[in-house]
C-alpha cells in the first residue's frame, strides 16, 4: 500500500516514517510536513493511504480532509486530544490514533487499512473486452454478448439456442461457427448438440452434467476430453 | 538519566541507534527554541504561541519519556491558552517545563555522545 505521512511536527514524521519502514506491505510514498504539500502530492501519485495529523498551522487535519474527494485514499488520524475524535469519524477516518503511538497500536490500525484495502483490490468481475463477447443479429439488430455470460449453447436443427442467465437468443447458425467464435479455453463441446461454459458446471452426474439447474448429456467420446479441463481433486 | 527515559522510542524500534540519535537530535534543535519562545509569549500575551509550542512539548515529553505529570501541565498550557486565561498559572507551568527540559536536554546530550 502506497502512504504518505502528514504531520508538522518533525519527530512525529519521524517516528510513523520508522514504523511505515518497519512494515512489510507500506511504501511511504512522501513524508508531508504541511496539508498543502500532501495535496500535491495526491495529485501526482498513487496514495492508498495517509497518516494525518489533526493539529497543524494553516489547513488542519480536519480541513485537509473536507478536500479529499472522489477516490479517497484511507486516513489514520493522529492526535494527541482525543476530543477530535467524533468530528473525524464523520469523515469515515479508518482509525484514530491518540499519541503517544505505540507499535501494537499502529499495526492495530494499518491492519485495519489492509483488509479493506486487500479486499478492494480483489478482482470483482472481469472487465468485458470484445474479444471474449460476441454479436448476434437477433431481432433484426445487432446484440453484444458478453462469454461470459453464456453457460449453455444448444443445437437445435438449422438453428442455435445462447443461454445466459438473463435470456435465451435463437439464431440461425451452427455449432461449429459459434464454436469458433468463442474462447476455446472457456467453453466445451461436451456433446453434438451441447456447448457448456466449463467454470459454469455445478455438478456431474454419471453421463450428465448439470449446467444452470439444466440436465446436459455428455457424449461418451467427449467424457475424457471434459474431465481433463476441470481441476479434480 | 534522571529525568529521560528511553524505553518508549526503543519499543517504537528496537536496535535502531540511527533512529534513536535522530530524535534525540530533533528534540535538542527544537525544544529549547520552543521554550524561549513561550517564556516571551508570557509577558507578550501571545496565547496563540503559547498554545502551538504547549502542545508540541506534548509530544517531546512523550517521545523521550518524561514524567506525565510535565505533559499534564503542557496540556494545561494549551487549553487554558485557547482560553486566553490564567497567564499567572502558565506562566509558573512554563519556568517548571523550563527547568525540566533543561535537565532534559543534558542527559539527552550525554546520551548522544554515547552513540
Amino acid at each position: 500500500m502506497n502512504c504518505i505521512i502528514v504531520d508538522d511536527d518533525e519527530q512525529i514524521r519521524l517516528l510513523v516514517e520508522t514504523l511505515v519502514k518497519e512494515t512489510d506491505f507500506l511504501r511511504l510514498v512522501k513524508n508531508c510536513s504541511t496539508a498543502i504539500e500532501a495535496s500535491n502530492v495526491l495529485l501526482k501519485e498513487k496514495v492508498d493511504l495517509i497518516f494525518l495529523d489533526v493539529m497543524m498551522p494553516g489547513m488542519s487535519g480536519l480541513e485537509f480532509l473536507k478536500t479529499l474527494e472522489g477516490n479517497k485514499p484511507q486516513v489514520i488520524m493522529i492526535t494527541a486530544n482525543k476530543e477530535f475524535a467524533a468530528e473525524a469519524f464523520d469523515f469515515d477516518v479508518r482509525d484514530f490514533i491518540v499519541k503517544p503511538i505505540t507499535h501494537p497500536r499502529f499495526l492495530k490500525a494499518v491492519s485495519k487499512a489492509k483488509k479493506i484495502y486487500d479486499a478492494s483490490q480483489a478482482p470483482v468481475h472481469k472487465s468485458t473486452t470484445t474479444s471474449d463477447a460476441i454479436f448476434v443479429k437477433f431481432n433484426s439488430s445487432l446484440v453484444k454478448i458478453s462469454a461470459q455470460d453464456i453457460f449453455l449453447i444448444e443445437a437445435l436443427v438449422d438453428y442455435i439456442a445462447i443461454h445466459t442467465y438473463n435470456q435465451k437468443y435463437i439464431l440461425h447458425s451452427t455449432m461449429k461457427e459459434i464454436k469458433n467464435k468463442l474462447p476455446d479455453t472457456d467453453f466445451i463441446r461436451v456433446h453434438n448438440s451441447y456447448i457448456v461454459r466449463v467454470d459454469k458446471i455445478t455438478s456431474i452426474e454419471g453421463s450428465n452434467l448439470i449446467v444452470n439447474q439444466k440436465v446436459i448429456p455428455i457424449s461418451r467420446s467427449k467424457q475424457k476430453d471434459l474431465m481433463n479441463r476441470l481441476k479434480l481433486l | 538519566m534522571e529525568v529521560c527515559n528511553l524505553s518508549y522510542l526503543k519499543s517504537v524500534s528496537p536496535n535502531n541507534p540511527k533512529f534513536m540519535t535522530e530524535m534525540i537530535q530533533i528534540f535538542l534543535k527544537n525544544v529549547p527554541v520552543a521554550i524561549e519562545s513561550m517564556k516571551a509569549s508570557v509577558p507578550s500575551q501571545d496565547w496563540e504561541m503559547l498554545q502551538h509550542h504547549a502542545h508540541k512539548l506534548r509530544s517531546h515529553i512523550d517521545c523521550v519519556g518524561i514524567s506525565k505529570q510535565y505533559a499534564d501541565m503542557a496540556k494545561q498550557i494549551e487549553e487554558n491558552s485557547k482560553q486566553k486565561k490564567n497567564m499567572v498559572e502558565i506562566n509558573q507551568m512554563v519556568m517548571q517545563l523550563d527547568a525540566v527540559f533543561e535537565k532534559a536536554y543534558n542527559e539527552l546530550k550525554s546520551e548522544l555522545d554515547k552513540f
